[in-house]
């Protein structure tokens, strides 16, 4: 059986036993379907997911700790706590004696990372903040800077993986179903990358220094030469079309109103009462 | 290898772009990205002149030529500077030397 899901705009089709996208269905449900998205129309990537007889966990589920080792350039190993691979060029991949979910999602974190750029678009360390007028900011950041403080705050579509999609004129914003996320697509008005450690400051970069801010955030596990050519090539873009700013912010109460002060969040459809 | 300042030679050798190396113009700035590693490196603009000349198409004399006149500074300081700047990119892996 099969299961197709759209995330970020590339189209995915899982395929497994009945019971095994039962449990998929769970966590990633909103995002089932096919994409109308600005990328350029492929084939789905295609995952399989095999696991032992009653040996997939549907809800007793630990986080898969997994390493990634790129094979040349055309191969990719997942190995740990669940075993795999996944081709670059035939869009393919597979895991074995998946132990719950958490094992699903490795391998579509891998095939994301690795198939966006090479769509022209870039998996991102970030948050997704929707606007009243369907525009979409980006919140980058490391753990701890606050990303899900204001995803919480400000409404966020999802607060721990985004996709950035550059197209002629403009960067399309795709949530992703990392953290309980739900479908958003929007225009990109705004990369804010969040720093911690020093003192409160709001910036806007250009050139190098947009591109430097935007690399740090990109997901990539692997590296694999027209992959990383790949996605200097997107932040190019990215960085031509959309605004990147840096917000080093305040801990603790303070945090959401510098914030919301400094990215122009009136924009932004905010419940914000504090931090979490 | 050796710092390209030591070698008397230098002059006439021909720096060009690694393979390891990929690189672009953001909004007028070079950013160079050595394909093994995440990080990113920017070039002003004077830095960003060399390593485009730096294409295996010119000496460093010819650089530092193409760069005196181009940015309006004395000879001895640019020379100095993009030997320094050459030197730098070789041991990131970012540039070759080849012989004239």
């Amino acid at each position: 059986m099969s299961l197709p899901l759209s995330i970020g705009g590339q189209d995915l089709c899982l395929e497994a036993s009945p019971e095994i996208l039962e449990s998929v269905r769970l966590r990633f449900g909103r995002f089932e379907g096919s994409t109308s998205g600005d990328g350029p129309r492929q084939d789905p990537i295609k995952l399989e997911v095999h696991a032992r007889p009653g040996g997939f966990l549907p809800i007793c589920d630990r986080p898969a700790a997994v390493s990634v080792r790129a094979v040349g350039s055309q191969e990719v190993v997942i190995e740990g706590a669940v075993r795999g691979r996944y081709l670059v060029e035939a869009r393919r991949g597979y895991i074995e004696d998946a132990p719950g979910p958490s094992a699903v999602d490795a391998l579509i974190r891998v095939a994301l990372s690795i198939s966006t750029p090479l769509d022209g678009a870039l998996l991102m360390h970030a948050a997704a903040i929707p606007t009243p007028s369907g525009h979409g900011i980006v919140l980058c950041g490391e753990s701890g800077t606050g990303k899900s403080t204001a995803a919480t705050a400000f409404g966020g579509a999802c607060d721990e993986l985004v996709v950035l999609r550059p197209a002629v004129d403009r960067v399309y914003l795709y949530s992703t179903p990392y953290w309980r996320g739900f479908p958003f697509r929007g225009r990109c008005t705004s990369v804010i990358c969040l720093e911690r450690g020093r003192a409160s400051d709001f910036a806007l970069h250009r050139g190098s220094t947009a591109a430097l801010c935007l690399a740090r955030h990109v997901v990539r596990y692997v590296a694999i030469e027209p992959i990383s050519r790949a996605i200097l090539r997107v932040i190019g873009r990215i960085c031509e079309a959309a605004r990147v700013a840096t917000a080093a912010c305040p801990e603790g109460e303070a945090f959401v109103p510098f914030l919301r002060d400094a990215i122009k969040f009136d924009q932004v459809s905010a419940n914000a009462s504090g931090p979490s | 290898m050796g710092s390209i300042a030591e070698d008397p030679g230098r002059g006439g050798r021909i720096p060009e772009h690694s393979k390891r190396v990929a690189w672009q113009k953001i909004d007028g700035e070079t950013v160079l990205l050595h394909l093994k590693a995440k990080e990113l490196l920017g070039l002003n603009e004077v830095a960003g002149r060399v390593w485009e000349l730096a294409d295996g198409s010119n000496t460093i004399d010819q650089i530092v030529r193409r760069v005196t006149k181009e940015f309006h500074v004395q000879d001895e300081a640019v020379g100095t500077d993009v030997i320094r700047f050459v030197d730098e990119l070789i041991a990131l892996g970012a540039l070759t030397l080849r012989d004239d």
